[in-house]
């Protein structure tokens, strides 16, 4: 029997977030536990979820894009520590990491999660293939 | 297996029940449904697939269960691709 189901991506994975980082030409800073932001909350806007004030400004891995002053921290989702949620500033410098990697960084999850599924079907040794139609890319894996 | 990544960080995936990638492995599922029933028809001998349960007609059907499952995979593929 067949499904459709609609998925929200978690990133849990570092090396195929890692793989997303390279084809969007920024780089995964593994163990760097701050992240360069304005600094401080002005508390215009809501927090990410499970978050506090206090939490912002650190995590366990860094996204720097190359030029931009502001970067991404890679935080354990405290609702979920088995996925991590990125944590950056929009404002000012920030303005730049919304415009490469879209807005709330979804071309970067959306990335995420092609390089999830296509290592996960690499590691199984089944080939796919890997289709772009639109803004969408679509993984074909010749098994069930 | 048919994984569709959206611009705006969600997912859709086409799979079946003993799927090798389990849909969890990507995000938490926030819909699922059913989209093919596959039954035996004793009078015809024969399994028929179905999109809507309830539709007279079968849309494939063949005496081999596993016939039936290729062409599940088949076509959704050739849908959401």
């Amino acid at each position: 029997m067949s499904h459709v189901t609609a998925i929200a991506v978690e990133i849990k994975d570092l090396d195929a977030l890692d793989a997303a980082c390279a084809e969007l030409k920024c780089n995964l800073r593994r163990g760097q536990t701050s992240y360069k932001w304005f600094g401080m909350s002005v508390g215009d806007y809501p927090l990410p979820a499970g978050f506090t004030e206090d939490m912002l400004g650190k995590c366990e891995h860094v996204i720097n894009l190359p030029g931009c002053e502001y970067e991404i921290g890679v935080a354990r989702n405290p609702n979920n520590p088995k996925t991590y949620t990125l944590l950056f500033d929009f404002w000012g410098p920030g303005q730049r990491l919304q415009s490469h990697f879209g807005n709330g960084l979804q071309k970067l999850v959306q990335l995420y999660g092609v390089h999830k599924i296509s290592s996960d079907l690499k590691r199984r040794g089944i080939p796919f293939v890997r289709k772009q139609a639109g803004a969408n890319i679509t993984i074909q894996a010749a098994v069930k | 297996m048919t994984a569709t990544f959206h611009p705006d960080g969600s997912a859709t995936m086409f799979t079946e029940d003993d799927s090798v990638i389990p849909p969890q492995a990507i995000g938490h599922i926030t819909r699922a449904a059913r989209i093919s029933w596959i039954d035996f028809n004793e009078h015809r001998q024969v399994w028929e697939v179905r999109l809507d349960p309830h539709a007279d007609n079968p849309v494939f059907s063949d005496p081999s269960y596993e016939a039936c499952r290729a062409w599940e995979a088949r076509h959704f593929d050739s849908v959401l691709s």
